[in-house]
């Protein structure tokens, strides 16, 4: 494993990140996203471990600080959206890894970020998003939006299954509202290409919601919701915290290209199984 | 090879960024370094971080001080301690000595990159003793201290403090079960390990300049002659620190002319 410090060109200035290199064959693209007010080492350097330990399976992975946080402190914002700079950086990255499917990790306000970056991959592999803020619809309540949401996903299982295609905004009324800018919206639409796993704590304000994402079946096709018990993940400020994602998005990886790589056809698979 | 390598500087017309890795007791540590664009500087500030929490908390200001010392002429370099940040290893194998050490190595790193410049160590809170320890070694004999915990078992007894503060007076996590302590998602060091006692304590030796910038009148240093810079208010975590890091400035800048 090899770690490089490197700064990416943006429109707002420079970014400064690390990627790190496997030793071995490179399998994967991996970029995590940490919410704007932290750094991208992660606290007690979360992101900082799984990024090495994910590249002990094969991937290559981008950390980046957001634009006038820690290394890209020398950037200048222009606009209130951090995420337009680290899309910039992210097509930095994906430009030099083309030949590799992307995954993205996202934690808490970085998870929406990530799951946009998903969206607009051409070869999206995986999302995972680590007690994702669900943002809201506009104007409607939330137990609705989260019925929507689940059912938009068997909507869309029912439409891959059947090879129909229907408009999006006759499939998905309500999400379609708020699809470019929500996480609801994203999510739905990287599900149709790619696994997502969701992962909370039991003790996280969010996870009550989650639950409400599973089928009863605990598992929704590409998508997978994971809750640990007896933990609160939200900023890790724990160690138990910090062990759990690390050990579960480095095997929800591992899964990922697991799979894959017992698929006849690679690219088949990462698009449409999700991993367990 | 995809090109990763070669874009580790940047620059515009006044100032120039490196990131970069050294080495230190077997791990590579992450440096960042800040220097005027245009000339080489005739001094620069190796700055040493403090803990845990700490670190992070103190690192965007850190960040901000490395900027405003390039604005005043001179270069700064900021790095990761063992066990933090971008730099390798566990908190939970870093001892007091590889934090030291540490030190010493990113004042080398940095004489290699600006061989020309008269680099001083600068230390905040923990990072005020290893910045101490590296001056030594450099037979350095001007240091700034930016509100120093120089006594170990004090700082750590502190974190405990704090973090039973944050938790409403419960238990710290870990502490109870047997398992490591922890401070906001960091490991705390055993209060029985040998690098914690109380009379693990540096202080600058005599003939010294000591910068010593700190919220009100502070503890006597040893020996050293001490140029203490008053600012006002108390050290309270998380609060604004801006203050400190300018008076740091200003004690750099009346040093260099």
């Amino acid at each position: 494993m090899t770690e490089h410090p490197v700064f990416i060109p943006t429109s707002a200035g420079p970014l400064g990140a690390i990627v790190t290199e496997p030793t071995g064959p490179e399998r994967v693209a991996v970029v995590i996203v940490e919410p704007s007010a932290d750094f991208r080492f992660g606290v007690n350097q979360l992101w900082a471990r799984t990024a090495r330990d994910l590249a002990d399976l094969g991937a290559v992975v981008l950390r980046a600080d957001h634009v006038g946080r820690g290394e890209s402190a020398t950037a200048t914002p222009e606009a209130p959206d951090p995420g337009e700079s680290l899309r910039e950086a992210t097509e930095w990255f994906r430009s030099r890894t083309a030949d590799l499917d992307g995954v993205y990790v996202g934690h808490c306000l970085g998870a929406q970020i990530a799951a946009g970056l998903a969206r607009a991959d051409e070869r999206p592999a995986g999302l995972a998003m680590l007690t994702p803020q669900l943002r809201p619809m506009r104007g409607a309540p939330v137990e609705r939006r989260l019925r929507d949401l689940y059912l938009a996903l068997r909507l869309h299982r029912l439409r891959a299954a059947m090879g129909v295609s229907i408009p999006r905004r006759l499939a998905y009324p309500r999400l379609a509202r708020d699809e470019d800018e929500g996480l609801v919206g994203a999510v739905v639409e990287v599900a149709g290409r790619a696994s997502v796993y969701c992962l909370f704590g039991d003790h996280d304000p969010q996870a009550g919601e989650a639950w409400r994402l599973r089928s009863p079946s605990g598992d929704d096709g590409n998508v997978r919701v994971e809750i640990v018990p007896g933990v609160n993940l939200h900023h890790f400020r724990s160690l138990s915290a910090q062990r759990e994602s690390r050990s579960r998005v480095v095997g929800w990886v591992g899964r990922l290209l697991e799979e894959r790589d017992r698929s006849p056809d690679p690219r088949a698979s990462s698009s449409t199984q999700g991993a367990g | 090879m995809r090109g990763w390598e070669g874009v580790a500087t940047w620059a515009n017309g006044a100032l120039r960024r490196e990131v970069f890795s050294f080495p230190s007791g077997g791990r590579r540590l992450f440096g960042s370094l800040y220097a005027p664009a245009a000339a080489a500087p005739p001094w620069g500030v190796v700055l040493c971080p403090s803990w845990g929490i700490e670190f992070q908390e103190l690192l965007q200001p850190s960040h901000a001080f490395a900027r405003q010392v390039v604005d005043a002429g001179g270069a700064c370099l900021l790095y990761h301690p063992p066990g933090h940040g971008d730099s390798g290893g566990g908190l939970e194998d870093v001892s007091m000595g590889d934090l030291d050490a540490a030190a010493t190595d990113a004042v080398q790193a940095a004489e290699a990159r600006l061989p020309v410049c008269r680099w001083v160590a600068a230390g905040i809170r923990l990072g005020a003793r290893a910045a101490i320890h590296a001056a030594g070694a450099f037979d350095s004999d001007t240091v700034v201290l930016i509100q120093p915990a120089l006594r170990v078992d004090r700082f750590f007894e502190e974190m405990r403090s704090r973090t039973r503060r944050a938790r409403l007076a419960a238990p710290l996590p870990g502490g109870d079960d047997g398992e490591e302590e922890e401070s906001f998602g960091f490991p705390l060091p055993a209060p029985t390990d040998a690098s914690q006692r109380s009379e693990i304590e540096l202080r600058p030796g005599a003939g010294w300049t000591v910068g010593l910038v700190s919220h009100g009148q502070p503890d006597p240093v040893g020996e050293a002659s001490v140029d203490p810079v008053v600012v006002p208010g108390r050290w309270r975590a998380g609060q604004d620190h801006a203050p400190l890091f300018e008076g740091a400035l200003a004690w750099l800048r009346r040093s260099a002319s």
